[in-house]
């Protein structure tokens, strides 16, 4: 048993003291949210959340059978495997894996911290599915001790592996409609801009894209993106539309005291 | 589209069967539920037609997107999602050249 727990360990202090004796759940879960799947997932019922689904799960160690469904099902991707057997300063940390990109057992992968900051280099021990067309794997790396409580996920690329690909050519963006309110292509605004207009009303009002029934709610920012790149200013420069609450289409009615 | 045990919100209040017209056509909805909610429980997907023709339908849900406006009679344009369903109401599908 390490009297040192590196990082936040005290969090949890019981899970890595139990991890010695083989694969433990981590609960990385401080969010009071509506969600228990970890909780119906285990089959010891080592996780509780209680009648009130908004509560944090409780974990009990002694009760985990490391068995990983609760690595595989919560939705949050907060629960992870710790296993200490090894006592050689390394630890086997399972994370769940959600890409497209299937990594291979015994290939070295980037294990990273919860802001997807690379920690270290580890070494893919296992991959396995939980089966019953669960999509998530579970994704076992062998990592040094002292950042095995803060690996989050592995990330694994085959173009970092394979070098860079050549991708499909995207699908024409011409017809992508930037104003869906005015039916207003892409295409069009930037033919529109292509004959000189630099400012944000004259190009709103030669377009009509901001004019429609949602005001500029979601086409704005491309708009404002587009004369942008065509003038070179920068999004300051440029200015946005004029706002006037209410900022939710009301009728006039409305306003003036009616119930309309 | 009805939500049935929402995990926070539990239970929505059921109001009672009315009718309500789409551009005539007579369907049955919850008196008090969003008019999208009942257009798409009623298999109605489309709200209106752009210029050139285009079908929309909802998408945001919470008066944001404007997709979901179609014509009341009496109030005229209406954002679906956030008008609840009275007795008698009757809906057009704008747009399409059809408005």
């Amino acid at each position: 048993m390490s009297p040192d727990i590196p990082g936040e360990g005290d969090l949890w202090r019981s899970s890595w003291e139990a991890a010695v004796d083989g694969a433990v759940a981590v609960v990385d879960c401080r969010e009071e949210i509506p969600c228990n799947p970890c909780e119906e997932a285990c089959p010891t019922g080592a996780i509780r959340v209680g009648p009130d689904i908004c509560a944090a799960p409780r974990f009990d160690p002694q009760a985990c059978n490391g068995c990983g469904r609760c690595v595989a099902l919560c939705p949050g991707m907060a629960v992870f495997l710790l296993d200490r057997r090894e006592k050689s300063g390394f630890a086997r940390v399972t994370v769940p894996y959600e890409m497209g990109e299937r990594p291979v057992e015994g290939e070295e992968v980037q294990v990273v911290d919860g802001e997807g900051k690379a920690l270290t280099g580890g070494k893919i021990l296992k991959i396995r599915a939980l089966g019953g067309g669960a999509p998530t794997l579970l994704v076992t790396v062998r990592v040094p001790e002292s950042v095995a409580l803060k690996v989050r996920g592995v990330r694994y690329r085959l173009m970092e592996r394979d070098g860079f690909r050549e991708v499909d050519k995207l699908p024409s963006l011409a017809d992508y409609p930037l104003c869906r309110c005015e039916d207003v292509p892409l295409e069009r605004v930037r033919d529109i801009l292509r004959t000189g207009l630099k400012s944000l009303p004259s190009l709103r009002r030669a377009s009509r894209v901001g004019l429609g029934y949602c005001q500029g709610m979601f086409c704005q920012s491309s708009l404002r993106q587009e004369l942008a790149e065509a003038t070179g200013r920068e999004g300051e420069e440029i200015g946005s539309f004029r706002v006037r609450p209410p900022v939710r289409p009301v009728k006039l009615g409305f306003l003036g005291g009616g119930n309309a | 589209m009805r939500v049935r045990g929402h995990p926070v919100l539990g239970e929505p209040p059921r109001g009672r069967e009315v009718t309500i017209y789409l551009d005539g056509r007579p369907l049955s909805a919850r008196e008090g539920e969003p008019v999208a909610a009942a257009l798409f429980a009623s298999g109605i997907r489309i709200a209106h037609y752009t210029g050139s023709g285009e079908p929309r339908g909802p998408f945001c849900m919470i008066g944001r997107c404007t997709e979901c406006r179609m014509l009341l009679e009496g109030r005229g344009m209406v954002l679906t999602c956030l008008t609840p369903v009275e007795e008698g109401m009757r809906l057009r599908t704008p747009g399409g050249g059809k408005a």
